[in-house]
């Protein structure tokens, strides 16, 4: 039977089944203390409804040495949670269909820059169609992850 | 009070685990697992940082031998996409940010996951 678990001043190894685990390699080890642990460190949502040309900025109350890995999701109205990404500079493009009081139907273009500094999240939010119609209500929802090394 | 830690063997398999409150971690399910190593774990085996990139431009880095191609973690102000040209380098290509925003840098973390099992 192949030794699977090793606990010692090295630190903590645990080894696929049927791998020794003094001599798996990365491919072969199910959790290594040599490798950083990915930890949640902050979800939130955020309204973004609005139409500027400028970013706004959401702070993390923490600076990283550099931006953060981050998860990003779009909310609608109907609390539908559309996936987006897993981080970088990120752009969300869509047309949600929207009647006003007079029964007409439109298609307002929204666009949303999304990308995280090392202490903020900076958020842009454009309607481009002309005259600019105000959206369905939606939200950014963000999860940020911390690890070290 | 309940045993929340196993280091070792737990029925017939191996490895950590630890259990939610009030839940036996001999015993409990792995739905009630807090920490498992059953499955394997998300971890980052090296990172780094390119700060003031320029536009579609490639950023070698050297990474460890993994003997597999690993997923890797990007964040930051730019679009940008990896490729590994060989077995210890991590190439990431810087494509743009086109909104021309302010806080030039990418995040590069390479995972202990490959890609294809």
């Amino acid at each position: 039977m192949a030794r699977r678990v090793l606990f010692d001043q090295s630190g903590f190894k645990v080894s696929k089944p049927g791998h020794d685990v003094l001599t798996a390699g990365p491919a072969n080890l199910q959790f290594s203390s040599d490798f950083a642990q990915l930890a949640h460190f902050q979800t939130g949502e955020l309204n973004c409804n609005w139409n500027e040309s400028g970013y706004r900025t959401y702070s993390f109350g923490k600076t990283f040495p550099s931006p953060p890995i981050v998860h990003l999701q779009m909310v609608n109205a109907s609390n539908d949670v559309h996936e987006a990404s897993s981080g970088g500079f990120l752009l969300l493009s869509w047309a949600d269909s929207y009647t006003d009081l007079g029964g007409t139907t439109y298609y307002p273009h929204h666009e949303l820059y999304v990308y995280p500094t090392a202490s903020a999240l900076m958020i842009k939010s454009v309607y481009l169609d002309s005259p600019a119609i105000h959206p369905p209500l939606y939200r950014l929802r963000y999860t940020v992850m911390d690890y070290n090394l | 009070m309940t045993n929340r830690i196993v280091i070792g063997q737990r029925g017939a398999a191996s490895g950590i685990w630890v259990s939610k409150p009030g839940k036996n971690a001999l015993t409990a399910s792995e739905d009630d697992m807090l920490l498992s190593t059953t499955l394997p774990s998300l971890q980052i085996v090296a990172s780094g940082v390119i700060n003031s990139p320029s536009n579609f431009t490639d950023y070698d880095r050297t990474i460890p031998n993994l003997g597999f191609t690993p997923v890797v973690l990007l964040s930051g102000s730019h679009l940008a996409a990896y490729t590994f040209p060989n077995a210890t380098t991590l190439r990431i290509r810087v494509l743009n940010n086109a909104s021309g925003v302010p806080g030039n840098a990418v995040t590069w973390a390479v995972t202990n996951q490959r890609i294809l099992h």
